[in-house]
């Protein structure tokens, strides 16, 4: 988007780094993509979940007798019944295997409930509306039990407990960081704190999530379509809470709308639905309500956050105690989000000097969900105004501030306080080139004097490295990938890859790789992801990595098919193999450019005529590869720290706003992203990728927030309470590209895909509080929502008199 | 009851009852699952479609309020060969939707926005693009395309209304 | 009740009236905007849906200086109005009309009369209807009633029509020679509206206006003699004292509580004001609105 409103066609399909058009966009632009409620069989029925309304209850028990005896009802479940089919449901990422805290997870509240909305029952019927109806008529006895929703009061002796076995709410609890941070802080000239706060928020893809599982009773078999972004970690989390054999499960993921860690799986309502099918040897569908979809929180944290500077500008040391909110625990990656904030932090300053005290507490709220960002965002937000804080105290530039703190180009790899080594980057380049899209100087000038008219603008500047394409040894997040290329006899290309899409559109960027690196034009490949009969072992989607490894794996197998064809054509053409180029479908000598052999002349000799013109290569075009990117580390350092990350992506946000001070509304101006995510495989999926990052950022920023009220219950449940950006919110997003690209992957591509909500969080709080300096304002919360806006308008004004 | 609906140019007619939602109906009872449900709020703009030439949510109009009218919805956008038209061929090439849950909403907005008269400025587009909602995007995208489609139209309409492409402030 | 609800479609208010005697809880299907999501979400569950598609009741009309809106014109149907003599009441409820939040397709559908009575504080109708000292029309089975449109917001989500009643109408003095504000504050586009202000100013700088959202009931307001270049601080102090006198019940949901639509609700009305003294009357200029 360096420049944004000219009309560019798409250019030359499936080359590296060119605007190759979505693959299969015009199934999507007509309709005829089928999403997880598009696939109707024959004979479905409707399975609709039954939630408890209490924050912390003992269930007493439950009464379904009128539930059962309406219109086309076909089964009512509920926990006990339930616990006896099945077993609990492994976690994603297991906290006892981090040194913390579990409990059984069930698809079916058993004796308690945790949460307002938990699953306690399903009613499955003919249709929808009578099951919606029965569900309706169940009736919950239950007597309360004390219970807690905030987690700072969750960590006092005299909380209620959320799960009673557990001593205290505390699920998780770690240190990160080296260095001596009292000597740091105490050899500083200048010292600030602040405690930070995040509100809690949610990922609302527009479509939510989705199972149509099909048990078929004569041969034993399930097959379960999803809207997930993990369809191999699913077919194993049903094997063991099912108790079935994974040879008899088949996931396959439908077209996914929207999912930012949302569909992620761990779910209860997973396992619910393919028992509830098999209970009943029916297609069984349940499709998430809206409101059910406002569950699935993310990102609540309280950053108690220390730096201590020298008198220039240079912090030598941080300190960050976080209280992370998980709600209740679920099987659900999501509560392992805020060690990412631990780990990210000090972000991409050297500063070698971080005490981090990361605790995860447990709530009597809906669980944390995976969201975009996996924590790495509240480091960035809780980093970039500290340093902004610090700027103030200084009164130095913020720009300056952060030149004078960035690691160095020259300086990478680079290992942080706590473990990450960062691949490369060019943070000083990055800022720069913001500053000069923003024209900053000349920005400053015209807040002055917009000052003098009584008008409140403000510029934020935020740093943001998003640590990318994970890995977590003995947990379902792989930093590998696997694709097989398969080439058929007329020369068409099959792409089987263990990465899948929710919709950012890596199968665009995974078709270019192929049909470069195997020289065929993009319109002969097919991309398939998220059938785990047809894909080889995979991850997935998450964590930036589909283009990293599954673009990666793509690579090592289609340059195995090409030198295939190569062989086989320097038979056919009688030349020498490396005198040989595939391009476009087509084998040319490079010496002689007269001799050519259609690549599709080359599969059918190869698979017709093996004991013939092909003897002795064996007859097989096809290969299976796993790429393994470089840089991660799991040998603990003398200090205990792991590397689990091979790329470093980086961004330098610029905002500017302007703020009305008697209503507190915030109106964004400008806003500039220079983006490094090192090579582009396709510029437009990057920039799809990082702008819709961004305007969820700024939704976190300013309107949105999950509320509960004080009995747990969830009040912010639809689209006019919970306040997604619209078009009309939004400046002209501009975007500007630096590519330093990454040592460490096939072609020097970084992920891209989560960058974008940290930074645009702590941007716009800069500049929110920025435009209000000549109040004394300190931002210390987010969403800046007008409300917000004027209460901290308030708080300075108390403060100052 | 019998319902008698004009659905992209087809009279069909369905047995429902009057009070389901037009959206089940356009799925569930005629297979037209390119229309999409997001939020049964009227807010998010997945299920729109047409109804006697102009856009509604079909999530909040009745069945029966929609009996005898002539709708249209995403798959009847294209020509009757598939062929895409020249919006959907703008938000192809400008990368404008990801998922493309929200289409329904863009498309037929746009479709609609087009067929005004006059001038049509870019607060006219965003006016028409509030009511959709996208997770993807962040809308850049989006508003390019409608900006391209609203100056391709007028170009090729060959009218004295052409506007030239604002570059913002 | 349980089941699905009967359907009707009926042709007059006779016809209509008739089947609201008849059943239990019906509810009135006008643009269907807020009613079928709540019917989706079971949080409103009629006997009867009583359809005014067909019963004739959309458009708007001029005669002598008043306006008349039919009870089921949508705001798609208010913007493409081209009547002469309208005026500042016109004006004003085309302002309205453009700004609604949802986009075309609300617009397209949504209709005054259904906003108005629904009555849902945070939105725009029921405020700017006070600001236009319009008048409510209901019919019922023993005839109709005429109800200035001060007394018919009741509450929060209640009106001064009883369940067996129809909306049918709207009429407000077309105002030709006053100039008008109208402005909007949402937290956001997605927003439903916090706060409203309509200001109808007379040529001689008498001035009335209504604040929507703020309060459980529209609150109406009226200045005498107002100079143009009356300074922001004093006119926001002036409204200020005005609201507080009223002693309106504050209106709080998610977005914000009633302590900030109170606190913002002077600085809104103070613009609508400013806005409504700003604008020349001839000049012909498109109604616009801003936050």
């Amino acid at each position: 988007m360096s420049a944004p409103t000219t009309v560019r066609p798409a250019g030359p399909d499936g080359i590296i780094g060119r605007r190759s058009r979505k693959v299969g966009g015009d199934e999507l632009l007509t309709g005829r993509v089928r999403y997880l409620d598009d696939h109707r069989p024959t004979g479905t029925l409707h399975a609709v979940v039954v939630r408890s309304d209490q924050a912390h209850a003992r269930i007493d028990g439950i009464d379904a007798t009128a539930a059962r005896a309406m219109p086309g009802v076909q089964l009512v479940l509920d926990g006990r019944q339930a616990a006896e089919l099945s077993g609990p449901i492994p976690y994603f990422i297991d906290p006892a295997a981090r040194g913390g805290r579990r409990v059984d997870i069930r698809c079916l509240a058993v004796d308690t409930t945790v949460f307002v909305g938990q699953p306690v029952a399903a009613v499955v019927a003919t249709t929808r509306a009578e099951a919606e109806a029965a569900a309706a008529a169940v009736r919950i006895r239950s007597t309360p039990l004390p219970h807690v929703l905030d987690a700072v009061e969750a960590l006092r002796p005299d909380a209620p407990r959320v799960y009673d076995e557990w001593p205290d709410n505390v699920v998780f609890a770690k240190k990160y960081g080296i260095g001596d941070v009292d000597a740091a802080l105490a050899a500083a000239d200048v010292v600030v704190t602040e405690e930070l706060h995040i509100a809690r928020t949610t990922t609302a893809p527009m479509e939510p999530r989705g199972y149509l599982a099909s048990w078929d009773p004569a041969d034993e078999t399930l097959t379960v379509h999803a809207a997930c972004q993990n369809p191999h970690q699913m077919r194993w989390m049903l094997s063991a809470s099912l108790g079935l054999d994974e040879t008899r499960i088949r996931i396959v993921t439908t077209t996914v709308g929207g999912s930012f860690g949302l569909k992620m799986q761990g779910h209860p309502e997973e396992t619910l639905i393919a028992l509830l099918s098999q209970q009943l040897g029916r297609p069984v569908k349940w499709v998430e309500d809206r409101r059910e979809c406002f569950m699935a929180g993310a990102r609540e944290q309280v950053h108690r956050i220390t730096v201590g500077a020298t008198r220039d500008g240079r912090i030598l040391g941080l300190r960050n105690a976080i209280v992370a909110d998980t709600g209740a625990l679920s099987a659900q990656p999501g509560w392992a989000m805020p060690n990412m904030s631990a780990t990210t932090l000090p972000s991409g300053y050297a500063v070698q000097a971080c005490d981090i005290q990361l605790q995860v507490v447990a709530t009597n709220k809906p669980s944390l969900n995976a969201a975009r960002g996996f924590g790495k965002d509240a480091a960035h937000f809780v980093m970039e105004r500290i340093v902004d804080v610090l700027a103030r105290r200084l009164g130095m530039d913020p720009a300056e501030i952060r030149r004078r703190n960035f690691v160095g180009p020259d300086e990478m790899p680079y290992r942080t306080s706590t473990g990450l080594n960062i691949d490369s980057g060019d943070f000083p380049g990055l800022l720069d080139k913001t500053l000069a899209a923003l024209d900053y100087d000349a920005l400053r000038e015209r807040q002055r004097q917009a000052r003098d008219q009584g008008r409140h603008l403000g510029i934020g500047l935020a740093f943001e490295l998003t640590p990318e394409s994970s890995d977590g040894p003995g947990t379902f997040v792989s930093g590998f990938d696997t694709t097989t290329v398969r080439m058929s006899v007329t020369g068409s290309v099959t792409v089987l890859t263990g990465v899948t899409t929710p919709g950012g559109g890596n199968d665009t960027g995974i078709a270019q790789i192929v049909a470069q690196e195997l020289g065929v034009p993009i319109g002969t490949i097919r991309v398939i992801q998220g059938d785990t009969d047809q894909c080889p072992n995979g991850f997935g989607n998450f964590s930036g990595r589909s283009m990293v490894v599954g673009g990666g794996s793509a690579a090592l197998a289609a340059r195995d098919v090409r030198a295939k064809i190569v062989a086989v054509a320097a038979r056919m053409l009688s030349v020498d193999p490396d005198d040989l180029d595939v391009d476009e479908g087509i084998v040319t000598s490079r010496t002689d450019p007269a001799t050519t052999v259609p690549v599709a002349e080359v599969a059918i000799t190869l698979l017709t005529r093996a004991f013939a013109i092909a003897k002795d290569i064996e007859p097989v075009l096809e290969s299976t590869r796993a790429f393994m990117p470089g840089n991660i580390d799991h040998t603990p350092d003398e200090h205990g720290r792991i590397q689990p990350y091979p790329t470093y992506s980086s961004c330098l946000h610029g905002a500017v706003v302007e703020v009305d001070p008697d209503t507190g509304k915030v109106t964004l101006v400008d806003y500039v992203m220079t983006h490094d995510c090192g090579t582009m495989i396709n510029p437009s999926l990057v920039e799809g990728q990082a702008t819709g990052a961004i305007v969820m950022g700024l939704g976190t920023a300013l309107s949105e927030q999950l509320v509960f009220d004080d009995d747990g219950a969830l009040l912010s449940d639809r689209f006019k309470s919970y306040l997604l950006m619209r078009a009309g919110d939004l400046p002209e997003l501009r975007m500007v590209h630096q590519v330093t690209p990454s040592p460490f992957t096939v072609h020097g591509n970084k992920g891209a895909g989560e960058a974008g909500i940290g930074g645009a969080q702590a941007a716009v709080a800069n500049a929110v509080e920025d435009a209000l300096s000549p109040f004394g304002v300190t931002v210390r919360r987010i969403p800046l929502t007008p409300p917000e806006v004027l209460r901290v308008l308030d708080e300075a004004a108390v403060v100052s008199s | 009851m019998d319902v008698e609906l004009t659905v992209n140019g087809r009279r069909r007619h369905v047995d429902a009852d009057p009070c389901r939602l037009l959206v089940r109906t356009l799925r569930e009872d005629l297979g037209l699952t390119g229309t999409n449900v997001g939020c049964l709020t009227g807010d998010c703009g997945a299920c729109t479609v047409e109804i006697d030439g102009q856009t509604a949510k079909s999530c909040s109009v009745l069945t029966g309020s929609a009996a005898g009218s002539e709708i249209t919805t995403l798959e009847g956008v294209a020509g009757p060969d598939g062929e895409l038209d020249a919006v959907q061929r703008i938000f192809w090439e400008e990368f404008a939707f990801q998922c493309g849950y929200c289409l329904p909403g863009m498309i037929l907005v746009t479709e609609e926005l087009l067929r005004r008269e006059g001038e049509i400025t870019d607060a006219d587009i965003t006016l028409a693009l509030n009511g959709n909602l996208c997770r993807c995007t962040g809308y850049m995208p989006i508003l390019r395309a409608v900006r391209r489609c609203v100056d391709e139209a007028r170009a090729g309409a060959g009218s004295a209304g052409v506007t030239e492409h604002q570059e913002p402030a | 009740m349980t089941g699905t609800p009967t359907y009707a479609a009926p042709t007059g208010i006779a016809e209509a009236t008739a089947l609201l005697t008849q059943a239990q809880d019906p509810a009135v299907l006008s643009g269907g905007t807020m009613l079928v999501p709540e019917m989706s979400h079971r949080t409103r569950r009629p006997d009867l849906v009583l359809d005014l598609r067909n019963a004739r009741l959309s458009g708007v009309r001029v005669e002598a200086d008043t306006l008349t809106i039919g009870a089921a014109t949508t705001y798609r149907q208010v913007l493409d109005t081209t009547l002469p003599g309208g005026g500042a009441a016109l004006a004003v409820l085309q302002t309205v009309a453009r700004g609604i939040t949802g986009g075309p397709q609300i617009r397209n559908r949504g209709t005054v009369g259904g906003s108005a009575a629904w009555a849902n504080p945070s939105s725009d109708v029921p405020g700017l209807l006070v600001g236009l000292d319009a008048t409510i029309r209901v019919d019922g089975a023993g005839g109709h009633r005429l109800i200035a449109a001060q007394d018919w917001v009741t509450g929060a989500f209640r009106t001064a029509r009883a369940p067996a009643e129809i909306l049918t109408g709207i009429t407000a003095p077309t105002r030709p020679r006053h100039r008008f504000g109208y402005v909007k504050f949402k937290l956001a586009e997605s927003s439903w509206p916090i706060v409203t202000a309509t200001c109808l100013a007379s040529p001689v700088g008498n001035v009335v206006l209504s604040v929507g959202g703020a309060f459980e009931r529209p609150l109406r307001l009226s200045l005498a003699g107002v100079p143009a270049d009356l300074p922001e601080r004093e006119l926001r102090t002036l409204l200020a004292e005005q609201i507080a006198a009223a002693d309106p019940t504050p209106w709080t949901d998610v977005l914000a509580d009633g302590a900030y639509r109170a606190r913002i609700s002077p600085v809104i009305a103070a613009r609508a004001v400013q806005q409504a003294l700003a604008k020349d009357p001839n000049s012909g200029e498109e109604p616009w609105t801003s936050n």
